[in-house]
C-alpha cells in the first residue's frame, strides 16, 4: 500500500463543522439574493401530465349525430380548438363525463357515459348516446339543441364503473337495462379491440325490438370479439323470435352465462335497480362481485323506505353560503338541495349526482335533510362532522348551508 | 405488491379485494396541485435544507402570524418532517397569540 494512502489526515471535528455551520446562514442569504426575481412560469412536468388525464374542463363541438332508436341519439364529441382543448384525456370503459348545460338561465349538470373506446379518444372523439326521456328537462334539451357545431362543455373522464383486473374476475356479466348500455358499449368495443381483456356476456333489456339501441352494431362487436362477447337481448313488452321475452331474472342469467367466479356490472334506470336487487340477491354473488353503476339523482324520494311522509308536500327555506355572499332560496321536499340551487340560478359544483363522488360536499350548519341509504356515499368522518352531498340530500326542514368550492 | 404479500405470509387476499385504487404522484398533482405531485415536499438543495432553513427561520418571516406547515415548511421534506412543522407552526402561533396578548 502506498505511503500516499495510509497518510490519513482525520479534521479536528467540530472546529470545521462550527464553521460551516457558520456559513450557512450568509450562504443561504447570498442565494437567495442572487436568485432571479422571475416567477417560475414552467407547469412542473407531472402537473402537466395530470392536466391532461384529469383536465377540469373539456371544450368540444359536436361533430356528427346518428339516430340509434326513435328516442335515442348517438352524438360524436371533438376537441373545441379554439378554446384551447387540443385533446381528449383518456379514460377507463365504463367512465362518465359530467356536461353542463345552460338551460333557461340555470346552469346544471348531467353526468353521461361515455359510449365509444378510449382507442377512439385517441383518435380524437368521444361519443355519448342520449335517449330522450318524457319530461327529461336535460335529454329534451340535447335533442332540440344539440346540432353539429355546436359547443359543449364537459368534465374530464369520472367514475368507478369499470373493470379492474386487480379486483375483478376476466369473467364478466354485464347487465344492461336502456340506455344504461352505453358504457358497455364502450367495453365492447374496446374487447373487439384487443384493449380490454375480458369475456362479457351481456344482458341487455329493451321494451321492443324497436327500441334496442346499437342492434346491429352489437351483432358486429361480437363478430369481432371472436367469442369473447357475446350479447342476450331480453324484451319486457314483445314476443320477438330468437330473443328473450320477460325481465333479466336470476333464472335467466343462470340460463346464458356462469355465474362462479364471474364478476357482475350493472347499469340502468331506477326501476330496473329495484326489480334487480332482488335477483341478484338471490344469486348468492359476494358484494365486491357486483359492481351497480350510478343512476342519477333518486326520482320519487317518497317512496324511498324511511322518508318521513309528512314532510313529502313541503317547502322549505335554504340559506346558502357560497363564493362569498349568502342567498335565501326556496327547497320543496322532493327536489335535491342540489336541484333546488341550479333551479335558484347558482352554479354549485357537481359531477355523478349520485352522493358518490363528493363533488358537491357541503356543511350543513343548521336544519335537517333525508339523504336514502343507498346514495349516502359519505365517509364516516363527514357524516360526523356534519358534512352532506346536496345531490343525494331532500329538505325535511328550513336549512342553512355552506358550499365549498375548491378551484 | 400483492404478489410479495401473498408469497411472505402464505396467504391469498388477492380474491378478498373489494376495492383497490393505485395512486401516482399524478393522482397526487390533480387532487392537490402540489409540485410534481410530492405532497411531502421535494429534495432541497444543500443551501435550503433544514438546518439553514431552521436557522434563518426569524429572518424570513415577513408577515406576523403567518406559519407555514407541510413538506415545503422549515423541516423540509418528508411525512415526518410535514406532521412536525404542523406541531411547530402551532406552537409558535400560540407563542405569538400569547405575546400579542401580553401572558
Ligand atoms: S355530485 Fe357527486 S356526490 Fe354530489
Amino acid at each position: 500500500m502506498s505511503k500516499d494512502k495510509l497518510n490519513i489526515n482525520i479534521k479536528p471535528l467540530g472546529v470545521l463543522d462550527l464553521l460551516t455551520f457558520k456559513k450557512l446562514v450568509p450562504y443561504r442569504k447570498k442565494k437567495i439574493v442572487e436568485a432571479p426575481a422571475n416567477p417560475v412560469k414552467e407547469t412542473p412536468p407531472v402537473n402537466v401530465l395530470a392536466h391532461r388525464l384529469h383536465p377540469q374542463r373539456q371544450y368540444m363541438t359536436v361533430s356528427e349525430i346518428v339516430e340509434e332508436t326513435a328516442a335515442a341519439r348517438t352524438y360524436r364529441l371533438v376537441p373545441d380548438k379554439d378554446s384551447e382543448t387540443f385533446e381528449l384525456a383518456q379514460f377507463r370503459p365504463g367512465q362518465y363525463l359530467s356536461f353542463s348545460f345552460n338551460i333557461e338561465g340555470s346552469t346544471v349538470t348531467r353526468p353521461y357515459s361515455i359510449s365509444s373506446s378510449p382507442e377512439e379518444a385517441l383518435k380524437g372523439f368521444y361519443e355519448i348516446t342520449v335517449k330522450q326521456n318524457e319530461g327529461g328537462y336535460v335529454s329534451n334539451f340535447i335533442f332540440k339543441n344539440w346540432k353539429p357545431g355546436t359547443a359543449v362543455i364537459s368534465s374530464g373522464p369520472q367514475g368507478y364503473f369499470y373493470h379492474e383486473r386487480l379486483r375483478d374476475s376476466s369473467k364478466v356479466i354485464g347487465i344492461a337495462g336502456g340506455c344504461g348500455i352505453t358504457p358497455f358499449r364502450s367495453m365492447a368495443k374496446s374487447i373487439a379491440e384487443g384493449a380490454l381483456d375480458i369475456s362479457l356476456t351481456l344482458f341487455y333489456g329493451s321494451n321492443t325490438i324497436n327500441e334496442i339501441i346499437f342492434l346491429k352494431e352489437f351483432e358486429e362487436l361480437e363478430r369481432a370479439s371472436k367469442g369473447r362477447l357475446k350479447v342476450v337481448h331480453v324484451l319486457s313488452e314483445e314476443k320477438a323470435e330468437g330473443i328473450e321475452y320477460g325481465f333479466i331474472t336470476g333464472d335467466l342469467i343462470r340460463k346464458h352465462a356462469d355465474l362462479n367466479g364471474s364478476s357482475v356490472f350493472i347499469c340502468g334506470p331506477q326501476v330496473m335497480y329495484q326489480f334487480l336487487r332482488k335477483e341478484i340477491g338471490s344469486l348468492g354473488l359476494r358484494k365486491k362481485d357486483v359492481r351497480w353503476e350510478l343512476f342519477g339523482e333518486i326520482k320519487n324520494v317518497d317512496k324511498v323506505t324511511g322518508y318521513p311522509m309528512e314532510k313529502a308536500d313541503g317547502s322549505f327555506m335554504m340559506f346558502v353560503h357560497m363564493d362569498g355572499s349568502t342567498q335565501r332560496i326556496p327547497a320543496s321536499a322532493g327536489e335535491s338541495l342540489l336541484t333546488a340551487l341550479e333551479r335558484a340560478g347558482m352554479n354549485p359544483p357537481s359531477a355523478c349526482r349520485s352522493g358518490a363522488c363528493g363533488f358537491c360536499r357541503s356543511l350543513l350548519i343548521s336544519g335537517d335533510v333525508f339523504i336514502p341509504e343507498d346514495e349516502d356515499g359519505r365517509r364516516l368522518a363527514d357524516k360526523k362532522f356534519g358534512y352532506i352531498h346536496p345531490c343525494s340530500s331532500f329538505p325535511v326542514s328550513d336549512l342553512e348551508i355552506i358550499i365549498p368550492r375548491a378551484r | 405488491m400483492i404478489d410479495e404479500f401473498e408469497k411472505a405470509l402464505d396467504v391469498r387476499i388477492r380474491d378478498s379485494i373489494e376495492e383497490i385504487e393505485i395512486a401516482t404522484p399524478v393522482t397526487f398533482a390533480n387532487y392537490t396541485g402540489a409540485f410534481n405531485g410530492s405532497i411531502y415536499g421535494y429534495e432541497p438543495a444543500p443551501w435550503d435544507s433544514v438546518l439553514p432553513r431552521l436557522m434563518c427561520m426569524n429572518d424570513e418571516s415577513y408577515i406576523k402570524g403567518l406559519e407555514f406547515a407541510g413538506g415545503f415548511g422549515v423541516r423540509c421534506h418528508g411525512y415526518s418532517s410535514s406532521l412536525q412543522s404542523g406541531e411547530l407552526a402551532a406552537l409558535l402561533t400560540y407563542k405569538k397569540f400569547m405575546e400579542v396578548k401580553g401572558v
